[in-house]
């Protein structure tokens, strides 16, 4: 078969809020994995903070104490730091902007650029969360397709490492839930800048690493070939 | 340089050794892997041999073979006396002599109906015409004629009229006239003449040319590799030179031009040269951010990101992604916007501070933000602006047609790996066991005929590193079971082996995944 050339951009949003319909993104993290070579692009970290939507529209909006106090937790910081940090990130356009360049800098061509040389979207939860967050946005900031769907990413495919994770580990006692705290913990991953976005995208990267090498090498084991031919088909 | 046909000396040693070493990229019909095997393999020295050569390569004689051998090889094995010239018939000897005893071309065919036979020469050229358009009653008409004709004449008997017909039948179906195999040979011999003794501008003008081939991105990344094993170097396109295309620029090198780079049309080099001349821009005396917002911004965002991603503007010493990085950024101000930032940056170090020191000049408090996280982006980028090898390598293959200022080889350790796939394509690594690295370029897998392993998948591998593109790597059934996992194209690996015996293809034994 052929192989798919397209890189992985593993990815994670933090958001001002649980519900993927509504909230809106205040950073987004991004590293690339070589699907060829099976190692994280050196240099290819992406960070960049921004302001929430709602912040936009207006500058002192309040939020509930309980998703401040998240940020802050995470942050080590006060949830008073936590409003001046947003308030004064970038646009929801500049850095949707420059994330889809960045996205653009890890193209599987570098002429005739098109969705089907873009990454493929990969991260943690991200079919149920992120993806939605991100499909919202290219609609808002016209990346999308004929379709409407968004262009920035590859559109075949979306690896989401939770799914992944699930359906290796779930015959598996020793590991009590598949968040990735616990998955870390499982896989002996330090736990130190947790949920800082840029670390659990390297965590992700990384775990997807191991998975894309197991595959690989099992692949050139298992006969698949004519595996059903001796079955009766009713 | 003027060169008149007549001033070309037909017995050039340099063009005749050059066509001999097989380094026949760019010389009219030796082009091919085939043509260049052969080239080296028959080693012609004249138009004559030349001229066979062209005609050997075709599928008559290829394809015709007697005592097991092919045409072909049996007309290389007499030239290079491996074997002895033997005529068919004593009688045929005065018509097949300058070809060694072989049946090469289609007036040799015609001569021997007529002398051999009696045709007249309308009859020998319908039975040329016969032989083409494969007319069985025809052919069968022609054969009875044939016989009875070369019984009259008395030179051969049945059997040998009957053996000699057949012969001519199947050596002659696809094969060449003479008077365009000379032609052939002539136009071959002036490029071959032109690139043994000219070599620039040769390159020069065939890498011109290569954009109209029906794989230019392959036919650039041939003459380019051949050029640099020539030791001719190929520069990056240089936005200093103003060049349209193609061209012969100092210190002897063949620089890119701007509109041969993919993305950069006509239009936006007509568009920069206009601007150029209107403001009187001087590109050698100008920084990168003068440069930028007195030209880069007025041209088409797709030209600039190609011209800055093929190395066009390297010689300010700034990393491409840096400089690609704040063209983004720039493309977000308005005109008017552009306007203050460009008339205040003299007086500025840098884009950043003109910006700095023109925001209260900004009316809207919006379009004041925009410009702040501008500011704040250029402090802090959100990704980092260096150039790795690979985009390096992957923006200008895809932009120029080829990598030159690097290749992925460079990002692997390969300290073990002491010989290269020019030495291996020129045959200049010892009779042992050595390592040689590079990019899977292609796979062909094909299953054995023969042996002991016959219907065993093998597989023949295209290897590329900085020097040159090897296409004869041989992964025997053996061998290809053990490695087949590392076998895929654009993986990076070292391969342990031998050059074969007769020295035209490299032998894996051990296969290793190359190491960043």
């Amino acid at each position: 078969m052929k192989l798919l050339k397209n890189k992985i951009c593993v990815f994670d949003l933090e958001t001002d809020g649980s519900n993927p319909n509504e909230c809106s993104p205040v950073q987004i993290a991004a590293v690339i994995v070589d699907p060829i070579k099976l190692q994280i692009v050196e240099g290819s970290e992406f960070n960049i903070m921004m302001k929430p939507e709602k912040m936009e529209k207006d500058i002192n909006h309040e939020y509930d104490s309980d998703i401040l106090n998240f940020h802050a937790r995470v942050r080590n910081c006060s949830t008073q730091d936590i409003i001046e940090l947003w308030q004064n990130s970038m646009s929801q356009k500049q850095a949707w902007s420059l994330f889809t360049e960045y996205l653009n800098k890890y193209h599987s061509r570098s002429v005739k650029k098109n969705e089907f040389s873009a990454p493929v979207a990969s991260g943690y939860n991200i079919n149920k969360f992120d993806m939605k967050i991100i499909n919202r946005l290219a609609i808002k900031f016209k990346s999308v397709n004929k379709e409407n769907n968004n262009n920035i990413f590859f559109p075949r495919d979306v690896l989401d490492l939770m799914n992944l994770v699930y359906y290796w580990l779930m015959y598996n006692e020793d590991i009590k839930s598949i968040s990735l705290d616990n998955v870390r913990d499982y896989f002996a991953i330090s736990k130190v800048n947790a949920h800082d976005a840029l670390k659990d995208v390297q965590d992700c990267a990384n775990i997807l690493i191991r998975f894309l090498k197991l595959h690989k090498n099992l692949s050139g084991k298992i006969k698949f070939k004519d595996a059903f031919a001796n079955e009766s088909t009713v | 340089m003027s060169l008149q046909f007549e001033d070309i000396d037909l017995e050039n040693k340099n063009t005749w050794d050059l066509i001999s070493s097989g380094n026949t990229k760019g010389c009219f019909q030796l082009e091919s892997r085939l043509g260049r095997s052969l080239a080296k393999k028959l080693k012609p020295s004249n138009i004559e041999e030349l001229s066979a050569l062209i005609s050997i390569m075709r599928p008559g004689c290829l394809e015709a073979i007697r005592d097991n051998k092919s045409v072909t090889n049996h007309y290389i094995d007499k030239k290079n006396k491996v074997s002895d010239v033997d005529f068919f018939h004593e009688s045929l000897k005065p018509i097949l002599g300058n070809t060694y005893g072989e049946m090469v071309y289609q007036e040799q065919a015609m001569q021997i109906a007529k002398e051999i036979a009696g045709f007249d020469l309308q009859e020998a050229d319908l039975l040329r015409k016969a032989i083409g358009k494969k007319k069985p009653e025809e052919m069968a008409k022609l054969k009875q004629k044939f016989i009875k004709g070369a019984s009259r004449i008395g030179f051969l008997n049945k059997e040998e009229s009957e053996e000699v017909f057949n012969w001519i039948e199947k050596s002659q179906r696809y094969s060449f006239n003479k008077s365009h195999a000379v032609s052939y040979a002539m136009n071959c011999y002036l490029s071959a003449y032109a690139k043994a003794n000219y070599p620039l501008f040769f390159f020069t003008s065939y890498l011109k040319f290569a954009k109209d081939k029906i794989d230019p991105q392959q036919e650039t990344k041939e003459l380019v590799q051949n050029a640099n094993e020539m030791g001719i170097s190929v520069c990056n396109p240089d936005i200093r030179l103003q060049n349209e295309l193609i061209q012969l620029g100092k210190n002897d090198c063949i620089y890119f031009g701007l509109t041969d780079i993919k993305g950069f049309g006509k239009s936006a080099f007509e568009k920069m040269i206009k601007i150029i001349n209107n403001d009187d821009i001087n590109l050698d005396k100008m920084s990168w951010s003068e440069i930028l917002v007195n030209l880069l911004i007025n041209i088409n965002s797709t030209a600039v990101k190609a011209v800055i991603s093929s190395g066009g503007l390297d010689y300010l010493k700034l990393n491409r992604n840096h400089m690609l990085f704040e063209f983004n950024l720039m493309s977000q101000l308005t005109k008017k916007e552009i306007e203050i930032v460009k008339n205040n940056l003299e007086a500025s170090t840098s884009i950043k501070s003109s910006l700095l020191n023109n925001i209260p000049k900004v009316k809207l408090s919006r379009r004041r933000t925009v410009i702040e996280n501008i500011i704040s982006t250029i402090d802090k980028p959100p990704y980092k602006l260096n150039d790795s090898i690979e985009w390096l390598v992957d923006n200008e293959s895809a932009l120029l047609g080829y990598s030159i200022s690097c290749s992925k080889i460079d990002m692997y350790d390969i300290q073990n790996v002491s010989y290269t796939c020019s030495d291996v394509k020129n045959q200049r690594v010892p009779n042992k066991a050595v390592m040689i690295a590079g990019e899977i370029e292609s796979i062909n897998v094909t299953k054995t005929k023969k042996g002991k392993s016959a219907g065993s998948k093998m597989a023949f591998v295209t290897l590329n590193d900085s020097t040159a593109s090897f296409d004869s790597i041989i992964y025997f059934p053996e061998q290809y079971a053990l490695y087949s996992n590392h076998l895929f194209e654009s993986n990076v690996i070292i391969i342990k082996g031998n050059l074969s015996k007769d020295k035209t293809a490299f032998i894996a034994e051990k296969t290793f995944i190359a190491q960043t």
